[in-house]
């Protein structure tokens, strides 16, 4: 009940006990007829300032929103009542113009479910709609690129994906050039529209590519820029115990070292004599330094049982260890190995192979050796399925198997990537898990649009170009989120914490077709068939109660008129 | 009402006094421009000003010039009919006497009757417009004064402000000449602007023109050197030649900094080889063709600046196996007609008979052309061409051998084919006549002379002329009592299908043996192999000496002794060339199979990174493009050092000069920026650790090891 309403049932109230105390000391006839007379007055006149609601049926409104098109308007049924959401050009008067969702429906309460035609509801709307149910007809096609995914985070030297779909059944030329215009990759699209186009990264930071859609050989159709945060990467220390050397072994640990990572290795070349690199033992210190062990069969059998149970002791705390197949396994070897959950069978295939990711078609060699593995999970595979590495989990850390002999042989064939890539996978699975948790960033910061941040510390912010600084509120909830609204396109820094972080934001008037259809599949999630109530409770009409309002007072004066007449 | 008239009056007098200001604008107009003519653009500005307020002034006083009071004096001054009584049109009607009525009606009816009374000033405009007209014929009289009249005047004003600090140093005016050297052809250029382009070796002139003038100034150049500029009555100037590209600034002593302080760019454009398109023959290696007589050769040279010379080396190699002939000789080619010393284009048509071309041959052909570049010239060199002639299958090659010859050295053959003579000479010596057994003797002495003259030669002893002569009689006298071996050899060939085996082999010497050119086959010998092979000769000589005295016992054991040592040269210098490759240590025999370790170290591992510069660009790249502090100093000292070698660190040090003079420009960030993205290359991949699970997940992972060992 609100302050007026209060006020006005303590005004009335007064006034029908300061009538009935007037009357009551008179001395006329009628007078509880009158005093009655008077709280009935009162009520009406208070049922007349806020009449009681009434259950009414609901309509099915029509909401239109930017991207419909004149004949869909037209087709539309005159009865119902019609909504346009900023943006549509109204065509005549039934139409009202809403600034917002949540506006119009409460400027017009006797709406129900919706029917919503053209794009769709953006985000501010799609939260008025309630449990209300809503049907939606999209507009027609979305001209341009509708569909695009980005990787938010890409390894310094790998290879990024950018993966998209464009509207339109014929093939439609897709390049991506650099900062400084250089042609990096272009491709066709498929019968469906997708297209794939993959860049080689660079060494870490932020760099911005372009993605164009050709609307001819020369002319340009859409550009919408890609934004690349290449990140450098773990430092990964990678022990190495091998019983010979050989090219494999060069050439992964040339890669190790390239690549930003640390390696300590024993070779060992004759009994007593190893080649060195960093004091490479097997010691309680040194297995807990590192992130991964590499050992091949005979640096295994040439292990002693002490070394073997601290290594079991290592990898049950996190450590990877990952063995090389390069020979037949010894029996004790094999043995131990089954511990781990690896079961050693000689298998009948073929020796050469090539692999099924990274795709290259560089033939290679591998062992005809097979894993029966225990719940592992394959790691590498060759294009006709065979496993040629598999890790499982032992406790906290990772074991996996490598039957591949010659990997170096990308490396030779100048598939430096690929190799870096295998290799670098098989890190990442199996090496000890100390990597640094990257905050996860919105698909598509928007100008003006909502974004949301998560995986943040208690002290986020956001710093855009010229140092201003935005603090981010973050939800305490799982998941440590935070909304923002960008204001400024371009690159900006999540400040998380001690770690930095760069994030780009799209202007408004770029990749308009992703933002349509972005908003379209958002709207198209929403609907939902007559959920809501089919009745709604509306005050009701002022007039009748009035009318009784006015017959009750029109008796009461007639009673109460001056008798002076009569009585003379 | 009553006033009508009088406002009416006073109005228009008020308009003509503001229209007798107004004049003088056209007087100030003309002033104002006198003044632009003569002065500075302030004070011409204060005039104006001044003027104006002026104007504003006098405008006020007109407006307020004139009040009813001054109508009625005027109208009383102006005509006598209104009897001084003006005045009474003001008074208010109250106080009226019925004289003043009647006095007032007669004035308003006098004036109403005059209707066109004219109290306004006269026009002023004659004054205005003559000082106007002076001023502006003074104006135009400036146009024609010389200007050295005028500046004066202008520049007495300017300095009064600025004589106090001039703030900066401008470079009022700046020439580049560029000299390129004369071979290029190129015409000397003027360079307003101080970046420019030069052929290497070019003589650069800066003059520069400072204002105001600095107590010295000089060229810094990026590599530290400094090129101290002159002062003469133009300007600085100073003169380097160069041949490098270069960045360089200039650096001024003076009060005043330089107000565009940046630093200039010189690329120097390198002379660069000739290149060469061989037309004819189109592939490498062409074979004879049937009747071939001549070899047409074409080939089309262009070079950036001049062409000085192209010269066809010829090679021709006769013989085949081990017994290969190489002769070589050059010879200048002259171009065909054309005017542009760029491009020339040269045909030879080689006569084939003349170069002593036959079966079995490779010609071997390759043009090498120079340019004019000083000091050296650059030479190219086309690739070889070459014509074959296939040798004529060998005769004996009937069996399973196909074309492989027997080629085995004939020497060792001859010096044992003299012994063998010598034995048969020896064996028939009851049978034969003293004067036979001598010829016969002298005979395998002359044998044996040919031979040691030949082996002679590798020592580099001269050829004996006599030989020559020989020849030529042994060509005419075929029973010359000192047959030439030559000759001689020739006639084994005659009846060597008859003769023994050695006589067989010895055919095979004749073939190839002496046509043979061992002059470069000298130097090739070790010392050791000289000193056998002087002994050997030194045989030889005894043996010849016995065999010419018709002592062919005597002579054997010499024969005998040159032929083992001869045997020794044929082994020594068949390992004559040192072999290059795998070095390994030698194998120490007494350990080995022995077990014996000691002395044996772990050869240490020694990975390093083998891409520094890369991280040393991407760093500073991911520095700035992300906005962070930037070390630009390091950088810029590690690209004169270490990452001088690479062909863009002129531009990347220019950019890095750029933005630390004005770190706030965005631009120059950005071109720094895409410059070292162009210097990035892709770094091998690197490795993303799964981050680790959380505190659930670590339980959860222990748990189900401990359930699978249970």
């Amino acid at each position: 009940m609100s302050m007026l309403e209060t006020s006005i049932i303590g005004v009335l109230s007064l006034a029908v006990l300061i009538a009935a105390w007037r009357v009551l000391r008179g001395t006329r006839s009628w007078r509880w007829t009158r005093v009655v007379g008077h709280a009935a007055m009162a009520s009406l006149l208070y049922l007349l300032i806020f009449p009681p609601a009434i259950e009414r049926p609901r309509d099915i409104g029509i909401v239109l929103t930017p991207g419909v098109a004149q004949s869909q308007i037209l087709k539309r049924d005159l009865t119902q009542p019609i909504l346009a959401l900023p943006g549509v050009a109204i065509s005549d008067r039934s139409i009202v113009q809403v600034p917002d969702l949540a506006t119009g429906l409460r400027q017009h309460p006797e709406i129900g479910d919706l029917h919503v035609i053209g794009d769709g509801l953006p985000a501010r709307d799609r939260d008025a709609l309630g449990d209300r149910g809503m049907t939606f007809t999209p507009s027609d096609r979305v001209p341009g690129i509708v569909e695009l995914q980005i990787p938010h985070f890409v390894r310094a030297g790998s290879i990024g994906m950018v993966r998209g779909r464009v509207d339109r059944g014929d093939e439609v030329q897709l390049r991506i050039l650099d900062r400084n215009g250089a042609l990096m990759t272009s491709t066709l699209t498929d019968k469906e529209g997708r297209f794939e186009l993959s860049l080689r990264m660079k060494a870490a930071g932020q760099s911005l590519y372009r993605l164009q859609r050709m609307a001819s050989a020369e002319k340009v159709g859409e550009e919408i820029p890609i934004p690349m945060v290449v990140v450098s990467g773990d430092p990964v220390h990678v022990l190495i115990l091998a019983g010979g050397p050989d090219a494999d072994l060069k050439y992964l640990r040339r890669w190790i070292i390239d690549s930003g990572n640390t390696v300590s290795s024993r070779i060992s070349l004759s009994p007593g004599i190893e080649q060195r690199q960093n004091s490479a033992s097997v010691s309680v210190e040194s297995l807990a330094a590192s992130d991964l062990l590499i050992v091949d069969e005979r640096a295994w059998s040439a292990l002693s049982e002490a070394d073997k149970i601290l290594i079991r002791a290592a990898v049950e705390k996190g450590l990877g260890l990952l063995l090389r197949v390069t020979a037949a396994l010894p029996k004790k070897v094999a043995a131990d190995w089954k511990v781990y959950g690896f079961d050693a069978q000689s298998a009948d295939v073929s020796q050469s192979v090539s692999l099924a990711r990274p795709i290259g078609g560089v033939s290679l060699t591998r062992l005809p050796l097979r894993f029966d593995g225990q719940e592992s999970v394959p790691l590498a595979v060759t294009t006709e399925g065979a496993v040629l590495s598999e890790w499982r989990a032992v406790a906290q850390g990772r074991v996996g198997t490598w039957l591949l002999l010659d990997s170096y042989r990308l490396q030779l064939n100048g598939e430096t990537s690929r190799y870096g890539s295998l290799w670098s996978e098989l890190f990442a699975r199996i090496g000890r898990a100390r990597g640094k948790r990257l905050p996860e960033m919105p698909t598509r910061a928007r100008v003006g649009e909502r974004s949301v941040l998560c995986d943040l510390k208690a002290e986020a912010s956001i710093e855009d170009r010229d140092a201003k600084r935005h603090d981010l509120l973050v939800n305490d909830e799982p998941g440590l989120c935070a909304a923002w609204w960008p204001e400024k396109s371009g690159w900006k820094t999540l400040i998380n914490a001690d770690s930095h972080w760069p994030i780009y934001v799209y202007a408004n008037d770029v990749a308009g077709g992703l933002a349509r259809m972005k908003v379209r599949d958002a709207t198209s999630q929403r609907v939902k068939v007559g959920a809501g109530p089919s009745h709604y409770a509306a005050p009701m009409p002022r007039w009748p109660l009035f009318l009784v309002w006015l017959l009750v007072s029109a008796a009461f004066w007639w009673l109460e008129r001056p008798t002076s007449r009569r009585s003379n | 009402m009553k006033h009508g008239m009088l406002e009416k009056l006073r109005k228009s007098m008020i308009r003509r006094n503001v229209a007798n200001v107004l004049l003088w604008i056209v007087p100030l107009l003309a002033a104002i421009f006198l003044l632009t003519r003569l002065t500075s653009t302030r004070v011409v500005l204060a005039a104006a000003l001044l003027a104006i307020v002026l104007l504003v002034v006098r405008l006020i006083q007109a407006l307020r010039s004139v009040d009813l009071g001054d109508v009625v004096r005027k109208l009383d001054a102006s005509s006598p009919t209104l009897e001084d009584s003006a005045d009474l049109l003001l008074d208010p009607a109250t106080h009226r006497t019925p004289l003043q009525t009647l006095q007032r009606e007669r004035v308003r009816a006098t004036i109403e009757t005059a209707a066109m009374v004219d109290l306004r000033a006269a026009w002023k405009w004659r004054v205005a417009f003559l000082v106007a007209g002076i001023l502006l014929s003074l104006s135009m009289l400036t146009i024609f004064l010389p200007k050295s009249l005028s500046l004066p005047n202008a520049q007495s004003e300017v300095p009064l402000p600025s004589a106090a600090q001039p703030e900066v140093t401008r470079l009022s005016s700046s020439q580049l000449e560029i000299k390129a050297p004369a071979y290029t052809g190129l015409s000397d250029r003027n360079e307003l602007v101080l970046d420019a382009k030069f052929a290497e070796g070019s003589r650069l002139h800066w003059r520069l023109v400072f204002d105001p003038q600095p107590t010295s100034a000089s060229l810094l150049f990026h590599d530290g050197s400094k090129l101290v500029l002159r002062q003469d009555d133009a300007g600085w100037i100073a003169e380097k030649v160069l041949s490098e590209s270069a960045l360089y600034r200039i650096a001024i002593e003076s009060a005043a900094p330089l107000a565009e302080d940046r630093l200039f760019r010189l690329d120097a454009m390198v002379d660069q080889p000739p290149e060469i398109r061989v037309i004819q023959p189109d592939k490498t290696l062409s074979m004879v063709e049937l009747d071939q007589q001549s070899w047409m050769l074409e080939f089309e040279v262009s070079d950036d600046f001049a062409i000085a010379d192209a010269r066809l080396a010829i090679t021709l190699a006769q013989g085949s196996g081990e017994q290969v002939t190489v002769s070589e000789r050059s010879e200048r080619l002259r171009a065909d007609a054309s005017t542009d010393p760029r491009r020339q284009r040269y045909r030879r048509n080689l006569d084939l008979a003349s170069l002593g071309y036959s079966a079995g041959d490779d010609l071997i052909i390759r043009l090498i052309v120079r340019d004019k570049r000083e000091p050296s010239a650059n030479t190219s060199r086309s690739a070889s061409y070459i014509l074959r002639w296939p040798p004529e299958m060998s005769a004996e090659s009937d069996g399973v051998e196909g074309i492989v010859q027997k080629v085995l050295p004939a020497y060792f053959r001859s010096q044992r084919q003299i012994i063998i003579d010598s034995e048969a000479l020896i064996d028939e010596r009851k049978t034969l006549s003293d004067d036979r057994f001598l010829a016969r003797s002298d005979s395998i002495g002359v044998d044996q002379k040919i031979l040691r003259l030949r082996y002679g030669q590798f020592l580099g002893e001269e050829f004996e002329s006599g030989a020559a002569e020989h020849q030529k009689k042994g060509k005419d006298d075929e029973k010359a009592s000192q047959q030439d071996a030559l000759v001689e050899d020739h006639g084994h060939q005659q009846d060597a299908t008859t003769a023994t085996t050695f006589g067989n082999e010895t055919n095979i010497l004749a073939e190839y043996g002496h046509t043979h050119d061992h002059a470069g086959a000298a130097t090739l010998l070790d010392p050791e192999t000289k000193k056998i092979l002087k002994a050997a000769l030194a045989e030889m000589w005894q043996a010849e000496l016995h065999l010419r005295l018709g002592k062919p016992r005597e002579a054997l054991p010499n024969e005998n002794r040159a032929l083992i040592l001869i045997k020794q040269v044929q082994q020594s210098t068949r390992i004559y060339l040192a072999r290059v490759g795998l070095e390994l240590p030698p194998v120490d025999p007494s350990r080995r199979l022995s077990g014996e370790r000691k002395g044996v170290a772990d050869p240490r591992g020694v990975l390093v990174d083998s891409e520094p510069g890369d991280k040393v660009i991407a760093n500073i790249y991911k520095q700035l493009a992300e906005k962070s502090a930037v070390d630009l100093d390091a950088f810029d000292a590690w690209l004169r050092g270490e990452g001088a070698k690479r062909a863009d660190a002129l531009s990347l040090i220019a950019s890095i000069d750029a933005l630390r003079r004005e770190p706030t420009c965005a631009d120059c960030r950005n071109h720094l920026l895409d410059q070292l993205w162009q210097a990035m290359s892709p770094p091998p991949v690197a490795t993303k650790l799964r981050s680790p699970p959380d505190v659930a997940g670590l339980e959860y992972l222990d748990k189900i090891e401990s359930d699978v060992h249970r």
